[in-house]
């Protein structure tokens, strides 16, 4: 038996003899450690017990007492209590008394005059389930607790993305997130600067849950920051993974690409925190990957310089931002989506706007995966030049 | 996921052959075998990557966790034989730079017994 010793049993009964009875019949069992008895003379005294003690596992009651009976004392035990157990005390062959005890709720019975060995396998009958009814409770809360955290995070993660993106005549830009079921840690943010410049981050939070979730938001909040006033994406990333690490104890990184573009001069920087570099898209539908910047994740180390690239975009110029969810979506062999697929889907982009190119990519991975479920959240933004400057 | 300690050296660095895919719903797992082995092993952990399919960032972290963790006590975690597909992980998320990796287990062998 599963034992969580010792078990406060309340034993309700108005024959002052049991109580000493009890105590030395079950002597052995009280002396490993195994019971602790406490005793009540009827239903009142004993919902009065149960109010006061909080640890008392279970209850042996007699039917026939005065002020409260058993029967009376069994219906209010669930109000004090679901999870206490009982055993009533019966005269032997009373099975209309029994029956109704077990229709209230009794785990079990014994008879008259009480056969201490067989209350003892009855008591530890009834002990054995309560421990597993226990352990059933506890997964149960534990998985509920998991799911309401999942939730929680997911609402958060949810609530960092903006649905609104400026409107330009210089460029386009769109964004989405598509979270997988169980909660990834992707996030997407557009954020205006100065002279019309506009910033973009696409990231990855290396963990799920609650912890990530407000990792993430502090993440987006101090690019954030640091972007506005910033000398470029290189001292963003320098900077927040610098702030990322002060307060960092849990091993949580962060991937970020961050970029910046210019409508006045036409140039687009961008810095690479880990993550992979994006996918610039000439209007004919041929594609380059960007160099990486060699950056490391941010939030594992301090003082790391982070190098920052730039192209000058020409109008049509398309440029994809993803995460790994794009280019390592699975289908049922396991096969990757892979960043061949991801050039195929935005070089068959039929031309229309930055909106209508980002729904391509997601279309193309959900082609690809087909009825296998995302393992990771799948995040693509797209910031295309328009004509003029 | 499969994880086996497949040689044990003289001066105690474990070497972790690691088969199939480490993502975020085994990382928990992942960690705990892990940390389990390190605990046992004295000084330094070499991982074998060979039949490493996939791996997630939640298992990156893992990997970083072991990092501190043998450094804190004057050991090295390495990594070797890493399939082309996750040396591009490795590479991109700059964890080629907190964590040695090497070509063969004789040479991951020889820089963690340094």
């Amino acid at each position: 038996m599963v034992v969580k010793p010792p078990y406060k049993i309340l034993v309700v009964d108005d024959e002052p003899d049991l109580e000493p009875l009890m105590l030395q019949r079950m002597r052995r069992n009280i002396r490993r450690g195994q019971y602790t008895f406490v005793f009540a003379r009827n239903g009142v005294q004993a919902l009065d017990r149960l109010h006061a003690e909080d640890d008392i596992d279970m209850v042996v009651s007699d039917i026939n007492m005065p002020e409260m009976d058993g029967l009376t004392l069994l219906q209010q035990i669930p109000k004090v209590d679901p999870n206490i157990r009982s055993i009533i005390v019966s005269a032997y062959g009373d099975m209309e008394n029994i029956r109704t005890a077990m229709n209230r709720g009794a785990f079990d019975f014994v008879t008259k005059p009480i056969d201490f060995r067989d209350l003892r396998v009855t008591i530890d009958r009834t002990l054995q389930h309560l421990m597993e009814w226990r352990e059933a409770l506890a997964s149960r809360d534990q998985l509920v607790a998991l799911q309401n955290e999942l939730s929680v995070a997911s609402k958060m993660q949810q609530s960092i993305l903006p649905t609104h993106f400026p409107e330009s005549a210089h460029y386009q830009i769109f964004a989405n997130m598509e979270p997988a079921r169980s909660v990834g840690g992707d996030f997407f943010d557009v954020v205006s600067l100065e002279n019309e410049r506009i910033g973009m981050t696409v990231a990855d939070v290396s963990d799920k849950g609650v912890p990530a979730a407000l990792f993430m938001m502090s993440t987006r909040t101090l690019i954030k920051g640091a972007a506005i006033g910033s000398g470029g994406p290189g001292d963003v990333l320098r900077e927040v993974n610098n702030l990322l690490y002060e307060d960092n104890e849990t091993e949580m990184f962060v991937t970020v690409l961050y970029a910046e573009y210019n409508p006045d001069t036409g140039e687009f920087v961008y810095a690479s925190g880990g993550h992979d570099p994006p996918l610039l898209v000439k209007p004919d539908g041929s594609s380059t990957n960007l160099p990486l910047t060699g950056g490391i994740a941010l939030g594992l180390l301090p003082d790391l310089d982070y190098r920052q690239n730039s192209v000058f975009l020409e109008a049509g110029d398309t440029i994809v931002l993803y995460t790994d969810g794009v280019s390592e979506a699975m289908d049922s062999t396991e096969e990757q989506f892979g960043l061949e697929r991801l050039r195929a889907a935005v070089a068959a982009d039929p031309g229309g706007d930055a909106e209508a190119a980002n729904e391509v990519v997601f279309d193309a991975v959900s082609e690809f995966v087909g009825d296998n479920p995302a393992s990771d959240d799948i995040t693509c933004l797209t910031f295309r030049r328009t004509g003029g400057g | 996921m499969k994880l086996s300690v497949v040689n044990v050296t003289g001066n105690g660095v474990m070497v972790v052959a690691i088969e199939g895919r480490v993502d975020s719903s085994n990382a928990q797992r992942f960690e705990r075998v892990l940390d389990a082995v390190a605990d046992a092993g004295t000084r330094g952990m070499v991982l074998d990557l060979e039949n490493l399919t996939y791996i997630s960032s939640a298992a990156l972290r893992v990997l970083l966790g072991l990092t501190k963790a043998q450094a804190r006590k004057g050991g090295t975690l390495a990594v070797c034989t890493v399939p082309d597909s996750l040396r591009k992980v490795f590479e991109v998320s700059g964890f080629d730079q907190i964590i040695p990796v090497h070509d063969s287990q004789t040479e991951a062998l020889a820089a963690c017994s340094r």
